[in-house]
């Protein structure tokens, strides 16, 4: 299938959301050839320094080169003006996210992120066998189709390992990143002499899992020293319910004083209280946090995990498991514009209106 | 301290404090009723205790945790930064005023290397990231990159005090690189030695101190200079014995030319008592090349170090050269390691210090509850703890600690990062830090 290098033949639906520091735009529209949806990723190069462009320009480049069923691909990419139009197949459900900031704000269940993170698992497998390092696996980078099918994108922020030497380490500190620090493993921050490998990328998945799972990131209110302190004692980030919960375990600690305290907490956080996740999620977070590198196993190995033996299970529809959303389809989208290059035009109109509401003058 | 003035001192930071009441119950008593000695307690090996005259306070310049002194110099010290927005480790030079002026040409110099350093960028290059002022202190701050040290530091701890030529071959490559580029720019360094060859934790060379660098006029017909600082040890024949002026390019391929000679035999290939001497040897420019010195590395060095500007090689001459382009056999064995030369290893832990002290200080840890030290061994069963997780002791966190003879859970609640830090590490023993890592076990039991 050929995508024409020109915004003639793209009708925009909608704008979907923001991306890159909330520079950029992901427009949802039509292929007219196809008559299929695509995403389209815009970006008004004019605002950018030659070190963000320097990351798209990156970002293109590796997806032009990975070909896997588990990462987004680039349909094609062009440049009119000063404007960057990247073309990418149309991922229904959006990133994880935005599913759980709009609908899940607790948490995905259990078996929607073992399918999500098998996913994850195969493309990082892929990744790392081109000899390359993620470094930025987030909820907000595993984008999942219609389907059910969840597929790695962000790769802003890859690095290559060194393919000869005996220590194929690497101590290249991504900077720009100041809003991914929380997903980094302990050894890519503490910037030793020993540097990191791409089982660093393995720690970010437990971390992500916990994300998944608790509909926030772990250590995402505490500021970002006190979390590399933690992180390089090797405080390992917990999944939240019934079992972890720390005052609610076990009744034989004081627990007047407890309860006098922390009422409101419990009362608000009750339904995390009182799920419970299954023991082999909790071993695989455990596992994939693991501060000792030796322990902390490989894709491959981590596929077999038993985290993943229900979704052997036939019969589990995952569209049915993610209601309330609704991924975007054929169905529910309607056309808004001749073509893209207009929804820029309007939406830099709106932002000129200015609306004061109070200023009514009788 | 007793328990009630720590309640105290808590209040304002809005920390909320429980105390069982079973404190009495030694912990000692348990180490003899034959629980396990490994799961909780440490030995701490002598060498692995930092000791530390006085208390370190958390120091803050703009978004940078201030950490370790890392070298010392003439204007002032460089130490470790950690920047607090982007964890990235940085080095900071730190330059005082008062102690410029005493300086020659102190201030130009500093003014130049600012000017020179912003205006550049490469891989054999430092990188200035930022720089700020204190008026008040009359301090300034240049931020850099962060480097582990110098080759010199390498040599001066290395057994031989020389390199292998295989490690001395990949050093030079990037110095050339780097020099090159440097030219190229119209800049001459003027001070290349091994002492301003650092290296970061990747092993990259990166050129350093530009505080006595010139830069060419825009225009200039030729790099002909007129004066120069460097260090004498490195100076060319044409300044030892005066010369009014001197093409600047050729310097850098002489002090290029003594730094390889050094870092492979481990000696100046001049010498003298003082500087009068030492410029007279130089002056003669004759240099005899040791027998351990083998061609092509010989005819190299030799033509690096041509008494007359003219004769010297060119950086194209040195590209071409046999030794240059040749890959000098890798003998693992015979590496000098960079971790040798610093205590590198535990750097990382007085910044984390530091830090520990700029949170509490904060109020940030928010202490909801404390347990006997017998219920957090209960607890403690089936947890995995790490041997790699043993960190020392945080002193200040300690006495408060050795005071009460409570043990604190901190537990960022509000957070729902779930995470439970311990911070019961005393002087002589401690627990090492750890989570609730399988609760299933701890069921069983």
């Amino acid at each position: 299938m050929l995508y024409e290098t020109s915004s003639k033949y793209y009708v925009t639906c909608s704008v979907m959301n923001n991306c890159f520091f909330d520079k950029g735009k992901v427009l949802l529209a039509r292929h007219k050839t196809s008559r299929t949806l695509v995403a389209i990723k815009h970006f008004n190069l004019e605002e950018f320094t030659q070190e963000q462009y320097d990351l798209i320009m990156e970002e293109i480049f590796f997806m032009r080169q990975l070909k896997h069923p588990n990462i987004l691909p680039c349909l094609t990419s062009y440049v009119i003006n000063f404007d960057l139009y990247v073309v990418s197949p149309l991922m229904g459900f959006t990133s994880c996210h935005d599913l759980i900031s709009a609908h899940f704000q607790d948490g995905l269940s259990e078996i929607i992120i073992s399918f999500f993170l098998r996913d994850v698992l195969r493309a990082l497998d892929y990744i790392h066998s081109k000899g390359y390092i993620h470094r930025s696996v987030k909820a907000r980078h595993i984008l999942v189709h219609a389907d059910g099918h969840a597929c790695l994108s962000g790769f802003r922020y890859m690095y290559s390992l060194p393919k000869c030497g005996s220590l194929n380490k690497v101590h290249h500190f991504p900077l720009h990143t100041s809003h991914n620090l929380n997903w980094f493993s302990p050894e890519l921050l503490e910037q030793n002499i020993e540097g990191y490998d791409e089982k660093s990328d393995i720690y970010s998945v437990g971390v992500t899992a916990c994300e998944l799972a608790n509909g926030i990131v772990p250590f995402a209110d505490t500021s970002t020293t006190s979390m590399l302190t933690e992180k390089v004692r090797g405080v390992i980030p917990q999944l939240i319910d019934c079992t972890t919960w720390f005052l609610h375990d076990d009744d034989q600690y004081s627990k007047d004083e407890i309860c006098y305290s922390n009422e409101n907490i419990e009362n608000e956080n009750q339904k995390i209280i009182s799920r419970k996740f299954s023991n082999s999620f909790h071993a695989f977070v455990e596992l994939c946090c693991c501060r000792n590198i030796s322990i902390r196993p490989l894709p491959k190995q981590l596929l077999n995990h038993s985290f993943f033996k229900p979704i052997r299970r036939i019969g589990i529809n995952l569209q049915e498991l993610l209601q309330p959303a609704v991924p975007y389809t054929e169905t529910n989208t309607t056309e808004l514009h001749e073509d893209v290059a207009v929804i820029n035009d309007l939406s830099y109109d709106f932002d000129d209106i200015n609306i004061y509401p109070e200023e009514w003058d009788f | 301290m007793n328990v009630a003035t720590l309640e105290k001192l808590l209040k304002p930071l809005s920390i909320s404090l429980f105390i069982c009441k079973e404190v009495s119950s030694p912990w000692m008593n348990d180490e003899k009723d034959g629980v396990s000695n490994d799961m909780g307690f440490h030995r701490v090996e002598s060498d692995q205790i930092i000791y530390r005259n006085k208390k370190k306070r958390c120091k803050l310049i703009g978004k940078y945790v201030m950490g370790d002194v890392l070298g010392e110099g003439s204007y002032g010290k460089v130490k470790e930064l950690l920047d607090m927005e982007t964890l990235c480790r940085r080095a900071v030079k730190i330059l005082k005023k008062r102690k410029l002026r005493r300086i020659p040409n102190g201030e130009q110099n500093v003014d130049r290397e600012i000017r020179l350093l912003k205006r550049l960028k490469h891989r054999n290059v430092i990188e200035l990231v930022e720089v700020l002022i204190n008026e008040e202190k009359q301090k300034m701050y240049l931020i850099m990159e962060y480097c582990i040290g110098g080759l010199q530091d390498m040599l001066e701890n290395s057994p031989g005090r020389t390199f292998p030529q295989w490690q001395a071959h990949g050093y030079f490559l990037q110095l050339i690189d780097g020099l090159e580029y440097l030219h190229s720019k119209g800049i001459i360094h003027k001070d290349i030695k091994p002492g301003n060859l650092l290296l970061t934790l990747d092993g990259t060379l990166k050129i350093s101190d530009f505080g006595v660098a010139e830069a060419l006029e825009m225009f200039a017909s030729d790099d002909t200079c007129f004066t120069t600082q460097g260090s004498p040890a490195f100076q060319p024949p044409e300044i030892a014995n005066g010369a009014e002026s001197f093409s600047g390019f050729k310097i850098d391929i002489w002090s290029s030319g003594v730094t390889l000679y050094y870092l492979i035999t481990g000696e100046y290939p001049f010498k003298g008592d003082n500087v009068y001497r030492l410029f007279e040897s130089i002056g003669q420019g004759f240099i005899s090349l040791p027998e351990l010195i083998v061609e092509p590395l010989r005819s190299l060095l030799d033509g690096m170090l041509k008494k007359e500007p003219g004769d010297r090689f060119t950086l194209q001459q040195i590209r071409h050269h046999p030794w240059f382009i040749s890959q000098p056999r890798k003998e693992p064995n015979s590496i000098v390691f960079i971790e040798k030369f610093k205590s590198e290893k535990y750097k990382r832990e007085t910044i984390l210090f530091v830090i520990d002290d700029y949170l509490l200080g904060l109020g940030i840890l928010w202490i909801t509850s404390i347990l006997t030290l017998k219920k957090l061994f209960d607890r403690s069963i089936g947890m995995k703890v790490e041997k790699s997780d043993l960190k020392l002791p945080n002193k200040s966190i300690c006495n408060l600690m050795l005071n009460c003879k409570v043990l604190f859970f901190i537990h960022y609640l509000k957070v729902r990062s779930f995470s439970f830090v311990n911070f019961s590490r005393t002087a002589k023993c401690k627990v090492p830090m750890y989570s609730i890592a399988n609760p299933k076990k701890k069921k069983n039991l």
